[in-house]
Formats: structure tokens, sequence, C-alpha cells
């Protein structure tokens, strides 16, 4: 028995040394990157794109369902992004709300016939409308039978015009340059990009007026404040790291623009997975390697992408068991790429990292936990180890959080009140007590879900950011696009 | 018997015992807690060092403006003799006050360029005699010379907008740097102090002019009065292919319709690109010659080629492009016919008047209720 335990706490002790590392190691290397963005992005004037002739033509894709209390608000605020060169696709995926009513009352919408060239399969199309008002020009809604979020995607690739395709969510804030900046890595890649992916950012307690972003401030509910915390790793240091690595497998559903000529050809969105997002990445990703085509993935680390966070545990708990769910599918999907040497980098360690510290994780994590248990009420356990290993974890994760949060601070300061930073700072401590243990309640949850074939995204309520209650000491948005002259001196 | 120092470290690395485990994870928590409290006092100490910074950039900013706005004002209706006692004056002003660190240095050079951006003719002269007379352009010069990458950007963007036309030698010097963005920088500059030959670095340039590059080239072409836009066609024949995109593109912005003929040869070109920017130059000109040379170059284009080809046709609006792609949905040519049916009904053809059964596959048409 003694043995048992000496090889349990060995075991553990290399497994969190490994995550650890990991994670130290993507901390550092996603600062070298940001350095390099920022040095890179110092003179970029994103306005010479915006009426230029020369900007590629881009589709904007928003599926919609059940969206009808902040459709139109939606709509308007897509369409007043800063950029010539772009279509807007509402896809009303089945609404059994009055969200397709709305959308024709406010935009003056009328059935258009047209011929579609429907190369991805897709639930059956009731109608496409356009609008009379040349005003809204650039709108064409997507009527068709409920299918699902991948489904909705997938017609609106067949639908679209453009190029480049942007996946996004409908209720999510865009920055008014989001397009410029997206398309930016299209233009001057010396590879082929297939796809960019942008940053998310939790807008629950900022300010909105008429669907565009006024003012910023960390949430003031705990939940989406942790969020913050929690984005601020995944897309400051993880998703940064992983892009200059390009072993990026996640582009976040709320925003990404990809090549569509070579979305068709890796067969669009699979509306069998929950983990649509991940899974279409991987699979483009997967098309390029088979056909020992060159490829890149890039990714724009600028707050370019305001999203509602899941404000209370049920809500959150769904959508952390759909991600589970999502990302274990995608990754059995895509099991031939588990340390296949075909797929370069992303065989070789992003497959593995994903298997290893995304999905395997928490279940170390918990059978750990019991493992303690155990051997405690056998009186067994190393409670000496056990104390440190707690408190080594701890101040990790602590650390972890303090980095994103210096990240934050010296690339883009969203958040421009002391106040928010403190919060932050105390979020900080708390996250691995009160929020942790959750995570990886729901985390085990989405494994067992997905053990009994369950794939359903689950109701998910929002509450809509227009709804937000004003805030009392928000800071303004600073500047997103200065000018070189400005750029020059904040430096 | 001692062991051999490798076997400890072996040993230690695969077999360590429970008081190593325990030793190497109690430093690790010592250490992850020394770095908690290390980056939470550099976070709070960045925020301070920053609103310290910017306050004193006001400050800096303000006075500086007042001095260059008294210099600018005074040198408008002033003689030689005047300016060369009022630049010493405000040169030395500023040389005394702002000189000596470098972040002054820094806001004081930005509080220039930004003025510069709105003066023109003798002020934006006198301006430059400033510039010039404070050794911000020898800085720039030896910046271009010895920094790193961001940093020459940096320099020959503050040349360039400073029109110090002497830089351009040392500027060149860079045209095919190995960084994109200092490409860029270097070849916008030669665009702006190269008067005579604006693009004229177009026939030296050895790397590609990427899309973006090209989007910011245009930008700064289209500022230029028309009569110093030159003829595109010596880069028509050009062997970077970018260069020839470029060209191309250019051709189609200013209107040289003169040089059609040679972007219609262009059609033939090995690379796809380039054949691609010939086919939306057809386009945009409404070339009518192009439904010919299409039906004559479709059956032995790529696949992808096709595909421009035909959108191109829509386009085109022409009887013989009609046709063309009439018979293209007709027989299902080359498999195009739904591209075909949508390159035409772009043009305003009714496309499922006359093919029905293009239509996409009957719906369960529900009439949605009126908003309320």
């Amino acid at each position: 028995m003694h043995y048992f335990v000496w090889l349990f706490d060995h075991a553990i002790f290399a497994f969190s040394l490994t995550v650890m590392a990991s994670y130290a190691f993507l901390a550092i290397y996603a600062a070298m990157e940001m350095v390099y963005y920022k040095r890179k992005t110092k003179y970029i004037d994103y306005g010479i794109l915006v009426a230029s002739p020369l900007a590629p033509g881009v589709s904007l894709i928003a599926p919609a369902y059940n969206e009808g209390l902040n459709i139109v608000d939606n709509i308007k605020s897509l369409l007043s992004l800063f950029y010539n060169n772009y279509e807007v696709i509402i896809v009303n995926d089945g609404s059994k709300d009055d969200t397709l009513a709305k959308m024709i009352a406010a935009y003056d919408l009328v059935l258009s016939q047209e011929v579609v060239n429907l190369k991805l399969q897709t639930k059956p199309l009731r109608g496409i409308y356009r609008s009379r008002n040349a005003a809204f020009r650039r709108l064409v809604v997507v009527d068709k039978v409920n299918g699902g979020k991948a489904d909705a995607l997938n017609i609106g690739v067949n639908v679209s015009s453009k190029n480049l395709v942007a996946c996004i969510d409908v209720d999510c804030i865009l920055e008014q340059y989001a397009i410029c900046k997206m398309v930016k890595p299209f233009m001057e890649s010396t590879k082929p990009v297939i796809a960019v992916g942008g940053v998310i950012r939790v807008a629950n307690s900022c300010e909105i007026e008429n669907g565009r972003l006024i003012s910023t401030q960390v949430p003031s509910q705990f939940f989406p404040r942790i969020q913050v915390l929690e984005y601020f790793r995944a897309f400051l240091m993880g998703r940064m790291a992983w892009a200059r690595m390009d072993g990026l497998l996640l582009i976040s559903g709320a925003l990404g623009l990809f090549d569509k000529q070579i979305m068709i050809a890796a067969g669009g969105y699979n509306h069998k997975t929950v983990g649509e997002d991940m899974e279409v990445v991987v699979r483009m990703r997967g098309y390029m390697l088979e056909r020992k085509l060159p490829y890149t993935v890039k990714y724009i680390p600028d707050p370019l992408c305001w999203t509602e966070a899941p404000v209370d545990a049920k809500i959150l708990g769904r959508q952390r068991n759909r991600w589970t769910r999502g990302t274990i599918e995608t990754l059995l999907l895509h099991r031939k790429m588990f340390f296949n040497p075909k797929y370069g980098i992303i065989g070789m360690v992003s497959y593995p990292y994903w298997f290893f510290f995304e999905w395997m994780a928490p279940i170390v994590e918990v059978l750990g936990m019991f493992a303690f248990l155990i051997f405690g009420v056998l009186g067994y356990a190393n409670w000496p180890f056990a104390l440190v290993m707690i408190g080594l974890i701890y101040a990790y994760a602590v650390m972890l959080s303090f980095c994103s949060i210096l990240y934050e601070e010296v690339s883009f300061r969203q958040y421009p009140a002391w106040s928010d930073l403190f919060r932050l700072m105390a979020t900080a401590f708390f996250e691995p007590i009160l929020y942790h243990p959750r995570q990886l309640i729901w985390s085990i949850r989405g494994n067992i879900d997905w053990s009994r074939g369950k794939n359903t995204w689950g109701e998910m309520v929002r509450t809509g950011l227009s709804a937000q209650p004003k805030p009392t000491a928000a800071g303004p948005i600073p500047n997103a696009n200065p000018s070189p002259a400005t750029a020059a001196t904040q430096s | 018997m001692q062991q051999l120092p490798g076997l400890v470290l072996a040993e230690l690395i695969l077999m360590p015992s429970q008081q190593t485990v325990l030793t190497i994870a109690t430093w690790l928590m010592i250490i992850s807690w020394m770095l908690v409290v290390g980056i939470g006092v550099f976070t709070v100490g960045a925020r301070v060092y920053a609103h310290k910074q910017q306050r004193k950039k006001i400050a800096i900013e303000a006075v500086v403006t007042d001095w260059l706005m008294e210099y600018v004002m005074m040198a408008e209706d002033a003689t030689e003799t005047e300016l060369s006692a009022l630049l010493e004056e405000t040169s030395t002003k500023i040389k005394n006050h702002y000189m000596g660190s470098s972040f002054a240095r820094r806001v004081v050079k930005a509080v220039m360029l930004d003025m510069n951006r709105h003066v023109r003719g003798s002020v934006a002269d006198a301006l430059h005699r400033l510039y010039t007379s404070l050794l911000f352009d020898v800085l720039a010069l030896q910046t271009l010379n010895y920094g790193e990458w961001h940093e020459q950007a940096e320099a020959v963007n503050e040349l360039t907008l400073m029109q110090v036309p002497y830089s351009l030698p040392y500027i060149e010097q860079h045209r095919n740097h190995r960084n994109k963005l200092v490409r860029l920088q270097t070849q916008i500059a030669e665009m702006k102090l190269n008067e005579n030959h604006p693009l004229g670095f177009l026939s030296e340039v050895k790397t590609p002019i990427h899309a973006w590059h090209q989007a910011n080239l245009y930008a700064e072409l289209s500022k230029l009065p028309k009569e110093k836009i030159p003829s595109f066609r010596p880069w028509l024949q050009s062997r970077n292919y970018t260069v020839v995109i470029f060209a191309i593109k250019m051709v189609r912005l200013f209107n040289q319709l003169d040089l059609q003929p040679y972007v219609l040869m262009k059609s033939l070109h090995p690379h796809l690109e380039v054949r691609r920017e010939v086919w939306q130059f057809v386009s945009y000109f409404h070339i009518a010659v192009g439904a010919e040379l299409i039906e004559h170059l479709l059956p032995d284009a790529e696949p992808e080629m096709q595909l421009v080809m035909i959108e191109c046709l829509g386009n085109l609006q022409t009887m013989e492009s009609e046709q063309l792609l009439e018979q293209v949905i007709e027989t299902d040519l080359y498999g195009l016919r739904i591209e075909a049916a949508l390159a035409l009904q772009r043009s305003g053809y009714d496309v499922l008047g006359r093919w029905p059964e293009l239509a996409p596959p009957p719906p369960p048409l529900v009439t949605p209720q009126p908003a309320h």
C-alpha cells in the first residue's frame, strides 16, 4: 500500500509539474507574441481599408434563434461597422418567437427569389429576404428550418457572395474596426491564411448604447467577473502562444473569419457536434495538411468582440458542459491526428495538449481528490505532501491570473478604473476556491453527458446587453485605433 | 561506494524520495507566491507609471504646442533673418527643457509630427527647419541604420512625415528589407520623397508586394495630384508577379484605359493571381472583347480560373457574355451551371423565371406575422 501511495504522490506531482510547465511556457511565449504584435501594429492605419476598393469582400454570418428581444439593435450594430465591402447575413434558424417578423418590419424586407449554390448540405431554406431600402442593401436575411448553429452557419456560407466569411454571434458587439483588423492577416501573410480568430471580451456591466460599447467596466456579478479573468487567460495567454506556434486549434464561435473556399472544400461546419467552432478549425487544418498545402491560421489579440457572459451558475454550467462535450467530440472525430507526425505541430503538440490538459486534466484532478480521500480514510495519506500540493496549485493558479491581468494592463488596458484592477486581482484569489470546484463538476458532467450521447446545446437564457444597467464609475473605452502620432508616445 | 553524479541526478529525476518531492513542491509554492506578489506590485506599478507618464506627457505637450504655435505663427510672415533668430530662440528653449530625456524628446517629436499634418507651405518649411535644428533627422537616420526593425520602421515613418528629402538614399537601402513593415514604410517613403519618380522603386522591388501593402500604396498614390500618377505600363512587364498584380489594379483604379491591350495580354500569365486580376479588370471596364476571350480560354482553364471567368461574364453584361452563360447553364458545361446562374442573376437576369428547376428545394414556406 505504501508503494501505491508513493506512486500516486509521484504521479500527481509529475502531472502537476507538466501542466504548470506547459502553462509557464505558454505565458512566456504569449508575452513574446504580444510584444511582436504591438510593435507590428504601431503604425497601422486601418482607416485606409475602410473605403478602399482593394479591401477584400467579407460576409458576416450571424445565426439567430429566438433573438426577437434585441435582433433589430444587433443588426443595426453589425451594419454600422467601419468597412465598405461587406454584407451581413442573418440566418433565422427557425425561431419560435417574432425574430423574423421584427426584422422584416424594421428593415423593410421582401422575399427575394434567388438561386442558391447549396454546396453545403443544410436543413431546407424557407426564403431569402432583402431590403427595399437602399440604406440596408448590405443586409440579407435567410429564413430556414431549425437545424442548430452549425447548420445555420452552413446555409450562410452557401448564400454568401464574398470570399471571406466571418462567423459571429448575432448578439455580440463588434469593435468598429473589427473587420479591418481581421482581414489584414489575409492580405499580408506570405502563406495562405485559412482562418483568423479574434478576442472575445465580457460585456456585462459595460455601458452600451445603440449596439455600441460606450464604456467598459468589470462586471459587478461574480460569475461574469470570473469569466473576465478566464477570457484574459485564454485569449491573452493561451491562444496568443498557440498562434505564435501556428498550433491554434480553436477559434471562438463568437468571432472568426474564414476562407470560404477552404471551408467549403473541408465540408463546412459539422452539425453533429456541439463544438462546431473548434471542429471546423481542426478539420480545415487537417484538410490542408493532408494535401500538403501551405497554410496558416492567425489570431488578433485586440479586443474586437464583446459578448454577454452567463450570469448564473446554472447557465454557465450548461455552457461549460457543452464546451467539454464539444472538445471531446472534436478530439475523437480527429483522433487520427493524435501524435501523428503527418499533422506536424497539430498532431504532435496541439492535439496531445488538448487531450491531456483540456480533456483529461479535470478527470485526473477529481480522481486525485478521491484517491487522497480514500488514502486518508485508510490512514495512508501523506498529509504534508497533500497540503503543499494544494498550496502550490492555488498559488500557481493565482499567479497565472495575475500574469494575465498584467498582460492586459500593459497591452490593451480595457478597464481603466483603479477599482476594476483591484477587483480583478481580488477575484484571482477567490476563483480557485469558489469557482474552480464548480468548473470541475461541470466538466465531469460534460464527460458523463457525452458518454450518454447527449448532443443538445441546452437553453441559454440571456438578458440582452442593451438591458445592462448603466455603470456608475466606468472608464471610457481606451482609444482602440490610436493615430500613429499618439501611438508613438503611448509606447 | 560513492555513486557517480550522473546516477545521483538520474535517481533524483526518475525516483525522487518523498522528502525530495516535498521540498521541490514547497519551493515551487514559495516561488509562485513570490511571483504573485511581484507581478501584483509590477502591475500596480505599471499603471502608476503609465499615469505619471501620461500626466507628464500632457504637461509637455501643452508647453511645446504653445511654443510651436507661437513659432509657426511668427514664422509665417518673418524675413529670413527674423526666422533664423526665431528658430534659434525656439530651438534653444526646447533643447534646454526637453531634449535631455528620451521620453520628453519623443513627446516633442510627436507634437511636431502631429502639427506637421495640419500645416502647408512656409509654415511647414519653418517646422521642418526646427525639426532639423533639433537634430531629430540625425537621430532618425542613426536609428534607421542601427535600430531594430520596429525602430527602423518608426524612423522611416518619421522622416517621411517630416519630408526629409536627403534621407531618401538611406531609406532606399531598406527597400527589400526582410521585415514587411520596414519594407512598406520604405516604399511609402520613396513614393512621398521621390517627387520625380514616385513609383520608381517598383522596378527594383524583389520582395512580394502583398495585398495589404498594395492597399497602403494605393492610399498614398490616391493623394497625389493626377498628373503625378505615372503610366503603369513598365510594371506590367515586371518579373515580380506581385508588381504585375499591383500594376493591373492601378491601371484599373486610375482609369488608364489605353493600357487595356497590355493588361489583356496578361490573361496568359503563368501566375493564377495575375490572371485573376486580369478578369477583374475586364469585369470592371465591361470590356466587350472579354466574352470572346473567355470563350476561347475557358476550356483549358483550371477549375478555380473557370469560376473567375464565369463571374466575369456575369459582370460584362453584353449579348455575347449572356449567351455564353446561357449555354453553360443549359449544358451544365464543366459543372458550372449554378455558378453561371448566380453570375447571370447578379446582372439582373430573371434566372428562376427561365430555369425554375434551379430554385432551392421547395421549403415549407411560412408567411411571417408582422410585428406589433
